[in-house]
């Protein structure tokens, strides 16, 4: 009845201690090393970490203020998809202008101008040599392609000659005749879509570029809405969610939503 | 540091009785250690490393010295994982600044760019995604009848609109109050974080969060190493650990450096508005003074910093 | 077994319950032994888990408290019903229960190991568990409610294993305990157990996004539906033990247990229809998960199988023991307890746990079912429960029954052998 000490006891003390011992191995990340020379100094390094042989001189008031905002915009995520054709779509690595104004008490912003393409600009291009017939008509060769689809205004309500002209190098004019650059075409969208302009203006329409701190950089609206056809057409929507990996979607899964049943919708069920 | 390594060194010099006996373990120890070198459980590159992210402390708790190596820890581990020089900071939080984001509904059209561009720029695992975009009829705001997996040909699709949600950071966290450990807080810019090294995988702030913002990390994250994001920070998108819970951070990498979060850049409709809630002249203050702002699960009393706005 | 030839000490009492738990009969050991392989297959499961994450598991971020959490839920309560022995043994001062308390608290202090061992095992980071130390980790106390539960469940375990410690040594010294010492222990240790199940309802129950939990009924459903499946648990592990050895458990403790028992069921299967009725009453979003728990979310319906069932075994074992004759026949009786068990783990593990996460608070529906390495840490982690305590009794009750022996009937002093081999008196009430 009493305790009787086993005599392999001291075998299996052993066997425990080495075990506790190779225990924090086992979290090792056991993969081909280069480092494996490191090992010791890594070790002793580790060992006699105190203040005193820290080089302070690493540490610079720098490391730990944002960095400075840089007057070119960032580019945005690549592959950012604005719209489909590439008219007047931003050109980034033109230096922006600054807003001109179109309400009194505006803030200053900067405006990112569009690419020209090289062909068609300037208009004088081909109209120094062209006489400009200015009564509306649909257009041929090289203009065929911008039938003018501008929402309830166009089909005859105004034409090409109420947004452009083509004195000098032609270019965008103003309803009051006011001649502008192409990079200054929200002055022509807001002189009807006031509501639009003004929430432009104060960044609830539209986008910023690059930061949301110093200076503004905005985009034009003919980098989001093509002119000569400004309603966006839809396109397709990237991959929807996945279920987390190591499960198997099941036979019976259909997607929620038209034509799946379930009335379409209520209540998702997950998987991909 | 291998397994072998111990034990081959001992049993030069240990006695012929002894040696088969450390043969054996050095054996077992192998194998053990064979069947865990595919699933390096815990990360960690030389035998220091380990013993260092074993014991590293609350990120508040850290002295900068220690703040530093942790992040060379992270830049090495990276490094080994996936063959990739990253660069892990722990910028601070910018004074005078608190973070707010809006969406405008009427102008988002359920692309999902948003969600792959975080994706690609927060080294996600590919089968987690912080921002999930619902699908719900016109003028319906039950979220209970959204559709997450809507695949239609074009979108936006006749009579629906679109909601991304994500991480709401709400002044008045649930998360934050469940956490039992407090590897989730609010810091001083209103960005909630995640310690990620501190995080025990409890998921109970995944529970207490009622708009499902949170995600954990199940397996050891799908990250293919040629688009990882080198430009981390240690609260944001530096490559996690498994068995940890993460969620969108507001890309702190990125706002604290002063540029726009990944979601506000990738979006092409321009439906996204972030800024600084305590500047009067952003664009967010425009849009929650002038426009007809709303949040989610209001009644709830979290208080987002994430509105929803429409133009009409 | 005799008395313990002469030995004193805190060494001569540990060594003599090591020996008692390394020397038993047949059929201890066949039921050691099978305990002991599932707790092998559980523990190497469970490496199996470590070693790849989660992701062996059926949880998703949708469902991210599963099969382990509903298991911690159910054992908090079992762990909390302790004090349905404890209150009539110390306050009213009832002999015959007071022979059996021991036994009670043995019971909870396995319940509280395997509720822990549950949340361990359900943890993404074990190795961080040291997080949760304070001072040296970062322990969000009084915030947390997860903080909490770690205190209260901690200071059970040790509220109890005090308790029957000190009680224990002093019966194997033959002393009296004295009442001074652990009269004021259990008290605290019997509102404390109220605590350990309050908080852990606390726990769903502030999570305001889960309508679901979010009701101020959750504690008290807890309370009523541990205070129901904790004494029947007792009750079958009382008659396992008066059947497989000679220790004196009189009939009349568990007649108490059932009467115990009853009550918290008929009070349990109250709240549940409480709870039917305002979630459906005006059914609006926010019922969505009852509706997925009791009748099914758009073909959904995993759960509703098991929960109807769960409230069928519940009625039925009310009935039996809200009638005497039906509650009085042993076979009917401990059919009862059998039911009450199984309907309550049905009701507070999975009908509670799961439905608060489907559907999630935007709206996916995931059915979880456990995985088979669920399963089986589950069951390996039950083995541990049981085995640790078969140990504990193993070893306590020899000396129960030796310290008893002084006040039982002098005609038969082989009242309490515990060895199955000596002669049975069977010793009634």
């Amino acid at each position: 009845m009493c305790w009787q000490k086993p005599a392999s006891l001291n075998k299996y003390l052993t066997l425990a201690i080495f075990s506790l011992l190779i225990l924090p191995v086992f979290a090792a990340d056991l993969q081909s090393n280069p480092d494996l020379e490191g090992v010791a100094s890594d070790l002793s390094s580790a060992a006699s970490d105190d203040d005193s042989d820290w080089d302070w001189s690493g540490i610079t008031a720098e490391d730990t203020t944002p960095a400075e905002v840089d007057s070119k915009p960032v580019l945005p995520t690549p592959g950012t998809r604005l719209r489909d054709t590439t008219i007047a779509s931003p050109d980034y690595s033109a230096s922006t202008k600054p807003a001109m104004a179109i309400f009194i008490n505006m803030p200053t912003f900067e405006v990112i101008p569009s690419q020209k393409n090289a062909e068609m600009h300037p208009c004088s291009n081909c109209h120094q040599w062209t006489k400009g017939d200015t009564s509306p008509r649909i257009l041929k060769r090289p203009h065929d392609d911008f039938e003018l689809k501008h929402g309830l205004h166009g089909k005859g309500k105004f034409w090409c000659m109420t947004c452009h002209h083509l004195e000098g190098s032609g270019g965008l004019v103003t309803l009051e005749g006011e001649k502008i650059d192409f990079d200054d075409a929200y002055l022509i969208c807001s002189q009807c879509h006031v509501n639009q302009a003004r929430d432009w203006v104060y960044g609830a329409h539209g986008k910023r570029i690059g930061n949301w701190q110093g200076t503004r950089q905005v985009l034009n609206c003919t980098a989001c809405h093509y002119q000569h056809e400004p309603a966006h057409k839809p396109r397709a929507p990237m991959e929807g969610p996945v279920i987390r990996m190591g499960l198997e979607r099941p036979e019976h899964w259909k997607p929620l939503g038209r034509g799946a049943g379930n009335n379409g919708h209520h209540h998702q069920e997950v998987w991909q | 540091m291998s397994n072998g390594g111990p034990a081959k060194m001992k049993t030069d010099n240990a006695k012929p009785a002894r040696r088969h006996f450390l043969k054996k373990l050095g054996g077992l120890a192998a194998a053990g250690g064979v069947a865990t070198a595919t699933h390096a459980a815990w990360g960690g590159h030389t035998l220091s490393d380990t013993f260092a992210d074993f014991f590293q402390q609350h990120y508040r708790e850290m002295s900068d010295i220690e703040i530093r190596e942790t992040l060379e820890r992270i830049e090495r581990k990276a490094k080994n994982r996936y063959g990739v020089d990253i660069r892990c900071k722990d910028t601070a939080a910018i004074e005078g600044v608190l973070f707010g984001y809006a969406i405008n509904v009427s102008k988002c059209r359920g692309y999902r760019d948003c969600v792959h561009a975080c994706v690609k720029e927060n080294n996600l695992s590919r089968d987690t995604q912080y921002i999930r975009v619902l699908e719900l009829d016109r003028d319906n705001l039950n979220l209970h009848e959204g559709d997450h997996y809507y695949n239609s040909d074009t979108v936006p699709v006749e009579g629906k609109h679109y909601f991304p949600m994500q991480c709401m950071h709400c002044d008045n966290p649930p998360c934050v109050k469940a956490c039992p450990v407090e590897a989730t807080w609010t810091e001083p810019d209103g960005i909630v974080v995640v310690d990620y090294d501190w995080c025990i995988g409890c998921r109970y702030c995944m529970a207490a969060c009622p708009y499902q913002a949170r995600h954990f990390n199940w397996g050891y994250p799908k990250l293919p190493a040629e688009e990882i994001t080198t430009e981390t920070h240690y609260l944001g998108n530096r490559p996690r650990p498994r068995g940890v819970v993460e969620k969108c951070h507001f890309c702190i990498q990125r706002t604290r450096e002063g540029r726009q979060p990944a979601c506000q850049e990738a979006c092409p409709s321009g439906a996204r508005v972030f800024g600084n809630l305590l500047d009067p002249n952003s664009e967010i203050r425009y849009v929650l003074e002038n426009k007809a702002v709303f949040r989610l699960k209001e009644d709830l009393g979290t208080e987002p910093k994430f509105w929803y706005f429409r133009d009409r | 077994m005799t008395d313990n030839n002469g030995h004193t000490g805190l060494w001569a009492f540990l060594r003599d319950g090591v020996h008692e738990i390394l020397h038993g009969g047949r059929c201890y050991w066949m039921w050691v032994c099978f305990l002991l392989v599932f707790m092998t297959i559980g523990f190497l499961v469970y490496l199996y888990q470590i070693t790849n994450g989660l992701l062996v598991t059926n949880m998703t971020n949708q469902v991210s408290w599963g099969f382990y959490i509903s298991n911690f839920t159910f054992l908090v309560g079992v762990a909390a019903a302790a004090i349905m022995l404890a209150v009539p043994a110390y306050i009213f001062d009832r002999k015959d229960i007071k022979d059996v308390v021991l036994m009670g608290d043995t019971m909870a202090v396995a319940a509280v190991a395997m509720a822990i061992l549950f949340v361990v095992v359900d943890l993404g980071r074990p190795d961080r568990i040291w997080h949760l130390i304070p001072t040296i980790g970062k322990f969000h106390f009084p915030e947390s409610l997860l903080a909490w539960d770690v205190v209260v469940l901690n200071g059970y375990i040790l509220l109890n294993l005090g308790i029957s410690s000190y009680i224990l040594y002093q019966h194997y010294h033959d002393r009296e305990p004295k009442k001074s010492r652990y009269f004021p222990i259990v008290i605290i240790a019997i509102f404390w157990a109220i605590s350990i199940h309050t908080v852990t309802a606390f726990l769903y129950s502030s999570n305001s996004g889960r309508p679901i939990w979010n009701n101020a009924l959750l504690a008290p459903r807890f309370i009523a539906s541990a205070f129901a499946s904790g004494p029947a648990i007792m009750a079958i592990g009382l008659q396992i033990i008066r059947g497989m050895t000679n220790y004196p458990v009189s009939q009349s403790v568990i007649n108490h247990l059932a009467i115990v028992t009853s009550i918290a069921l008929q009070v349990t299967l109250f709240f549940i229809g409480a709870e039917i009725f305002t979630e459906f009453y005006n059914e609006g979003e926010h019922a969505a998960s009852a509706r997925y728990l009791f009748f099914g979310l758009h073909g959904h319906t995993a759960l509703t199988p098991w929960i109807w069932t769960a409230i069928l075994l519940l009625l039925i074992a009310v009935t039996i023991f809200m009638i005497h004759r039906t509650r009085n026949n042993p076979i009917l009786m401990n059919t009862a307890f059998v039911f009450t068990v199984i309907g309550i783990w049905i009701e507070k593990g999975m009908g509670l746990v799961i439905p608060g996460f489907v559907p999630t608070p935007i709206g996916e529906i995931y059915e979880y079912v456990p995985s088979i390495a669920e399963i089986m840490i589950t069951l390996g982690i039950w083995a541990f429960g049981l085995l640790f305590f078969t140990i504990m009794a193993k070893a306590a009750l020899p000396i129960q029954c030796r310290y008893m022996r002084q006040y039982s009937d002098p005609r038969h002093p082989d009242a309490c052998a515990i060895n199955s081999n000596d002669a049975k008196i069977s010793r009634t009430d």
